[in-house]
């Protein structure tokens, strides 16, 4: 019981810290796949992300947007409810605090790859299964991230992923979230591993902290 | 005999290369009420988080009830805390957030009890207003009652006389010597002089992240 009031507790918390960013960027992506779906290209289109060929650099700029909009929402909520919120409750464990701050953001991903997932034509749910997985693992990191640094230079740091990915065919892991190189012998182990890795050193490291927002 | 409930060694902090605390010693006995005085920024309010374990010392040790804080455990045992920076839920009502905080601190008071409480720091329990429609003062009060839920033997207060009015300073000190003849430790902090020389047994004197005085005020 005490674990779903932590939960209820740290959502309202969450949710009323995210609530304009969910309605502005959520409708804007929104609005983009819809006007996307009127001029034929759907959802599966939009996150094709791009091979690129040499001499000829694409920046697909609406897989961008697609794959950092979770990002944008997300924002420094976990660091703000972490640092200013935990004290209050500290004798939570640090473990089940940080997990439901995680899940929390996670409903957010889920949200968003649902919502390309039933607006799609092309529903292949092993695509967006990936994605899903995708998204939640380098939200991990991206909260991960946010305890020890500015959540702006969190979000900039995700954003050269973004763009390591797009002009890297071979990139690891990110490049799954690209339709265009699902199909192929991605290395996504190495990518899961560094980031799992990336994961366990921040967890060790948050005993560090201070909890001053 | 007062033991030593806390002691404070040589701890400095520094926050992005500023130094805000510069090797600050002192002991706490059991049962007493300590007085940190200073101007805002002097160091007082780093130095109750030091304690707690809200914030890890750059040097130095800090031993609440037997155990480093920060080593032994995380956070310091036994000890509560009312500052302001930590608040608390807006959208709920007084009684509510005490309730949410009972239970995800895994203590067991009674309805009565909180009620209680409330009525202790001068608030009416069965005000169904949200903690946003209260006063400054009033959010004050409930902050203070929140660092009394846990019956805890040391209570830290963190500039607990702002916003409240004279009357509102006179139960605030009535409070503290009440909670001293509970047998707890009290650690308090304000710029307000008169209040800390009303309700203080001892005063650390602090400026520029160093205690430059002691006063004692014992009777």
């Amino acid at each position: 019981m005490n674990n779903l009031l932590l939960i209820k507790r740290n959502a309202t918390l969450f949710f009323h810290d995210i609530r304009w960013r969910f309605g502005i960027i959520y409708l804007s992506m929104l609005m983009l796949i819809l006007l996307r779906k009127w001029q034929q290209l759907s959802v599966i289109n939009m996150l094709n992300g791009v091979v690129q060929i040499p001499g000829n650099f694409q920046f697909p700029l609406e897989w961008f947007f697609l794959v950092i909009s979770s990002f944008l929402i997300i924002g420094g909520a976990p660091r703000r409810l972490f640092l200013k919120e935990y004290p209050m409750v500290h004798e939570v464990s640090l473990k089940l605090y940080i997990s439901s701050i995680m899940l929390l953001a996670v409903i957010v991903d889920t949200v968003i790859v649902i919502t390309w997932y039933l607006i799609s034509e092309n529903r292949d749910s092993l695509f967006f299964i990936t994605v899903w997985l995708v998204l939640g693992t380098l939200t991990t990191l991206f909260i991960n991230i946010q305890f020890f640094i500015n959540p702006l230079f969190d979000l900039l740091f995700v954003i050269v992923l973004c763009i390591l990915t797009i002009s890297i065919n071979s990139f690891p892991f990110i490049s799954l979230l690209m339709y265009s190189r699902w199909h192929s012998n991605i290395s996504w182990p190495l990518g899961l591993i560094v980031i799992v890795v990336v994961d366990v050193v921040l967890s060790i490291c948050i005993k560090k902290i201070d909890f001053v927002a | 005999m007062n033991k030593n409930i806390i002691e404070v060694e040589n701890v400095t902090k520094q926050f992005k290369k500023k130094s805000v605390l510069n090797g600050i010693s002192f002991s706490v006995q059991s049962n007493k009420i300590y007085g940190f005085k200073g101007p805002n920024g002097s160091g007082k309010t780093v130095t109750f988080k030091t304690i707690l374990g809200f914030v890890k010392p750059s040097s130095g040790t800090v031993k609440v009830n037997g155990k480093y804080v920060r080593k032994d455990v995380m956070f310091a045992p036994n000890t509560s805390f009312a500052i302001a920076e930590y608040g608390l839920l807006e959208d709920k009502t007084g009684i509510e957030n005490l309730q949410l905080l009972d239970i995800l601190n895994k203590h067991h008071k009674d309805h009565q009890e909180l009620m209680s409480l409330l009525e202790r720091v001068g608030l009416d329990p069965k005000n169904t207003q949200k903690l946003k429609e209260y006063s400054l003062g009033m959010k004050q009060r409930l902050l203070i009652a929140s660092a009394l839920l846990n019956d805890d033997k040391i209570v830290i207060l963190d500039e607990p006389t702002n916003a409240l009015d004279e009357d509102g300073q006179i139960f605030l000190i009535d409070l503290i010597q009440d909670l001293k003849k509970e047998g707890k430790t009290i650690l308090v902090s304000s710029h307000d002089k008169e209040f800390l020389e009303k309700v203080a047994d001892h005063i650390f004197v602090f400026s520029n992240g160093k205690i430059v005085r002691e006063e004692d005020n014992e009777e």
